[in-house]
């Protein structure tokens, strides 16, 4: 018995162990870089997690986030609030992208620099389930939603780079952007983080701010909670599926409401909210638009007056409405579709009732039911989530 | 038979690992071949694979009738095969660790072999490098307990037990900017350790005396090489020293003396 103590002793140390709390300490910037950041941005100490998980509902008919690198995405954070990178110093992408409104803004036209104006209003980033989301395999193919109202930019990049040189925005060449992000010193360390080295270089810039966008995303409102407990009924069409069937967690308002979105509006701004049906449409919003939209960039006539359709994801906050802003508020855009829609000649098929435009004449109950669903379409997390706000100083 | 257990341990050294990173590495399940009081036994294998390289020292000792002491070092290392621009392959080290342990155990006849327990326990450590120096610098301490099974002739040794650990990592020193996947796997070490789980062991080996030629296997069945990034085998071949048996070829040692 003498001779087994050393296994007994061993044995009770082994008891002991389960009591041993397990003490990871995990770093990411040095000692000195923090010291340069803490001067100028509230980061936190360990980086943010972009990671974007869509909601089964979405992810089940084949949509996608495109993959979000962490390190650059804290880098295109800061980029994307720094007001530094403007002409005069007083515009950054998040003066026209206010995070507490979807990332749009409540003015039809945008301050700009030296109190310049946008010529349209702000596209709210925050209006789709994600704006790198793409369908099956196509990337950056038919199925991937564009940036800007007249979907000139195929991606994050394109439209970063055209909001920075526009002369009524930010009014920036890619030098002068590369050249102030070098002489800033809190940029080094994240650009260390982000690229294993300090330089800067005008596609290093994008890239971040880019892996920003792309982190950003509405997919966490009531109707997503709601659509992943249902079955609903595929289009055939980019992963778009309708849900006839009313929501268990829904009012009888929202459910009215849904009602009658599945059959007037989700033909073009899609059933799932995953990504809109129709990348472009005239709405018919005048006969003799002054603004030609897609067809000024495509040069093709029968798009004249076509823009960009948006998913209606917190739609409810991302007000005034149109590529012009000229509708202050919601029950004004159902007016409009209501009675108001002009029989411009491309105007779009599913806006049509034989000759001429169509009249969906909403009842006054039935405009109210469609304003409470488009309520349950608000993502509440992606207006407060500290990741997507101003990390600077104040 | 000598060249069939070197085709088999080639073989499985070819199907050895193809990861890199690994939190934790079982070292062989050791089966010290005592029978009587003053054996004493030393071993060296090596380990590894296309991209790791291992070493696993042991040495154990009967100081009482069926009591055994037993020490064990156990280093590993693995590579990253990195194509370079010269067309060719760079190697480059993406992983090591080690444990050291030492164990008391007591052994007893059987029908047909020996049978034994072993209770041991010691620290280790492993430094995963996931590239552009971003390092997870991990200690880890672990106890067992292992009942084995050995037969020995005078030409053929044969051993085999389970080994139910208890691995602990209770220090981390972590770079964040490890990728979001490998960290998750790394807080789950950190929140759920210490881990116990059950490993299956054994050797095969041809004896000369005072020389054993072995191939040696670890297993480690669960999910946890899946779940936590646990190696999930470890496969060697080796040599053993009996000490008893230097010098002594002639007189057969004392079975009485206590």
């Amino acid at each position: 018995m003498k001779k087994l103590a050393p296994v007994f002793a061993l044995l009770s140390v082994i008891l002991l162990v389960p009591a041993c709390k397990s003490d990871f300490t995990y770093y990411y910037y040095t000692e000195e870089q923090t010291k340069v950041l803490n001067e100028y941005l509230d980061l936190p100490e360990l980086p943010h997690d972009y990671t974007v998980t869509f909601p089964s509902h979405l992810s089940n008919v084949g949509l996608f986030p495109r993959a979000v690198e962490r390190d650059k995405a804290v880098l295109g954070r800061v980029l994307f609030y720094d007001k530094k990178l403007s002409k005069d110093g007083t515009v950054s992408c998040a003066t026209c992208h206010k995070q507490d409104l979807a990332f749009s803004d409540d003015k039809a036209f945008s301050d700009g620099v030296y109190d310049r104006s946008t010529t349209r209003n702000s596209f709210a980033l925050g209006s789709v389930a994600n704006f790198s989301a793409y369908y099956g395999t196509d990337l950056n193919g038919s199925s991937a939603i564009r940036f800007f109202w007249d979907n000139r930019a195929e991606t994050a990049q394109d439209q970063s780079r055209g909001s920075m040189t526009n002369a009524n925005e930010m009014d920036m060449t890619m030098h002068d952007i590369t050249e102030t992000v070098a002489s800033q010193p809190y940029y080094a360390p994240l650009f260390d983080k982000a690229f294993g080295s300090t330089e800067v270089t005008e596609s290093k810039v994008l890239e971040a701010v880019a892996n920003f966008v792309n982190a950003m995303g509405s997919y966490q409102s009531k109707f997503d909670e709601q659509a992943n407990n249902s079955t609903g009924t595929f289009t055939g069409n980019f992963g778009n599926v309708v849900y006839g069937n009313a929501f268990s967690g829904f009012t009888a308002e929202e459910n009215r409401g849904k009602e009658l979105y599945n059959a007037n509006c989700s033909s073009c701004h899609s059933g799932n909210m995953g990504r809109p049906v129709l990348q472009l449409a005239n709405n018919g919003l005048e006969l003799n638009p002054t603004d030609r939209g897609v067809g000024a960039i495509t040069g093709n006539s029968n798009e004249n007056g076509s823009f960009k359709v948006p998913t209606l994801r917190n739609v409810t906050l991302t007000g005034p409405y149109m590529h012009d802003g000229r509708f202050k508020t919601l029950e004004e855009v159902i007016d409009f579709y209501s009675t108001g829609i002009q029989n411009h000649p491309n105007l779009h098929s599913s806006l049509r009732q034989g000759s001429n435009a169509k009249v969906f004449n909403f009842t006054h109950d039935q405009k109210q039911d469609l304003i409470a669903f488009l309520h349950t379409l608000t993502d509440d997390r992606l207006l407060e989530d500290k990741k997507f706000s101003d990390p600077f100083k104040q | 038979m000598i060249r069939n257990v070197l085709g088999l341990s080639a073989t499985l050294l070819l199907m050895a690992n193809s990861c890199v990173q690994y939190h934790y590495s079982p070292n062989f399940l050791q089966t010290p071949y005592h029978e009587q009081k003053g054996e004493a036994v030393v071993s060296a294998s090596v380990t590894g694979g296309p991209t790791s390289l291992g070493g696993d020292f042991s040495a154990s000792w009967s100081p009482v009738k069926n009591g055994t002491v037993m020490l064990n070092y156990y280093h590993t290392r693995s590579q990253f095969q990195d194509p370079n621009i010269f067309g060719g392959t760079s190697y480059i080290e993406r992983s090591r660790g080690y444990l050291m342990e030492a164990a008391a155990g007591g052994y007893f006849p059987l029908f047909f072999g020996t049978g034994a327990v072993y209770a041991g326990g010691g620290i280790g450590r492993t430094r995963n490098d996931y590239g552009i120096e971003r390092i997870a610098d991990i200690r880890l301490n672990r106890f067992f307990v292992q009942p084995t099974f050995t037969f020995r002739n005078n030409w053929f040794r044969l051993g085999m037990g389970l080994r139910m650990v208890m691995v602990n990592f209770p220090k981390g020193n972590i770079d964040y900017r490890i990728e979001p996947d490998d960290i998750a796997v790394i807080q789950k070490l950190e929140q759920e350790s210490p881990f116990v789980f059950p490993e299956l062991g054994g050797n095969i080996g041809v004896h000369f005396k005072p020389v054993t030629v072995m191939a040696q296997l670890v297993l480690l069945p669960t999910q946890h090489s899946v779940d936590y990034g646990f190696d999930a085998s470890n496969f060697g071949i080796g040599l053993s020293l009996d000490l008893h048996e230097l010098g002594r070829n002639k007189k057969k040692p004392s079975t009485t003396e206590d």
